[in-house]
């Protein structure tokens, strides 16, 4: 087995500053795909995506190395939040139109860039992906920033509340509420399919 | 069988998420084994989350490249 396989982000961190270079890879590609998700779906650009998954990861390396990193095993929410913000920053430079907003009335997801031909074209999905994908975008706002927040950023509902500002059972009822209207707009789709 | 009034749909989302109480998953999986209604309601919501992996997207592999040798001189810097 792998040893690097079985040690928490905290442990690979510290491998890092020790001089184990390595370290960060494995750390980087075990939270890839997830900060990743988070990007594309806030802004639904896959090159602007890369952009600030990168810059997200830069910021990452610079607070680990300046010995400020105090997250323990942490590290994927707090990367999480660095995405978001990131996006967040790139929506607003870019003017780009989110629909929901988070507790201070920022913005977070659903851009007009949505309907950006090119950035289908970007993409190679299944039509079932699609499917999944356009339902979600049709989901009410809050309750598609919980699926997105817990689901793709792995934000507890606890850290969910505290971004958004909203009750915990809020947050909860919310991710319920979007797999319900999830799974039926999907029955639906597929009862029309037939 | 009717639904343990203990137990609540939203019992079954924190379960799925890994963020129940260790004493409430023990209580919850037992009313799952015998509750047919409440576990219909968990396979329903696990199918639709499992429908939610559909989507996950990885980065470009030079995006991981550029950010690994940013990682490795900064760590050349710092040693």
């Amino acid at each position: 087995m792998n040893q690097k396989e079985v040690l928490g982000d905290g442990d690979l961190i510290q491998q890092y500053l020790n001089g184990n270079e390595a370290a960060f890879e494995t750390l980087m590609k075990r939270h890839k795909d997830r900060v990743f998700t988070t990007i594309f779906f806030m802004v639904n650009d896959r090159y602007l995506a890369e952009d600030i998954f990168q810059e997200s990861f830069v910021k990452a390396i610079r607070f680990i190395q300046a010995g400020k990193y105090s997250h323990e095993n942490k590290f994927g929410p707090w990367m999480s939040r660095i995405a978001k913000n990131k996006a967040i920053d790139a929506i607003r430079s870019r003017k780009l139109r989110p629909t929901v907003t988070d507790s201070e009335g920022t913005s977070i997801f659903d851009f007009i860039g949505y309907e950006d031909a090119k950035a289908e074209k970007d993409m190679i999905h299944s039509e079932k992906v699609n499917y999944v994908r356009s339902f979600i975008h049709q989901l009410p706002e809050k309750q598609k920033e919980v699926l997105i927040l817990r689901h793709y950023a792995d934000l507890s509902f606890k850290e969910i509340a505290a971004m958004t500002g909203a009750n915990i059972n809020t947050c909860i009822g919310r991710m319920h509420y979007a797999l319900a209207n999830l799974k039926k707009v999907m029955d639906k789709n597929i009862m029309y399919s037939k | 069988m009717p639904m343990d009034p203990k137990i609540t749909k939203e019992h079954l989302l924190l379960f799925i998420y890994n963020e129940l109480k260790a004493s409430e998953v023990k209580e919850l999986k037992h009313e799952l084994k015998y509750n047919t209604d409440l576990r219909l309601e968990y396979n329903e919501l696990v199918n639709t989350v499992k429908d939610l992996d559909l989507l996950w997207e990885s980065p470009n592999p030079t995006t991981l490249k550029i950010i690994d040798e940013k990682a490795h001189d900064g760590f050349s810097e710092m040693v």
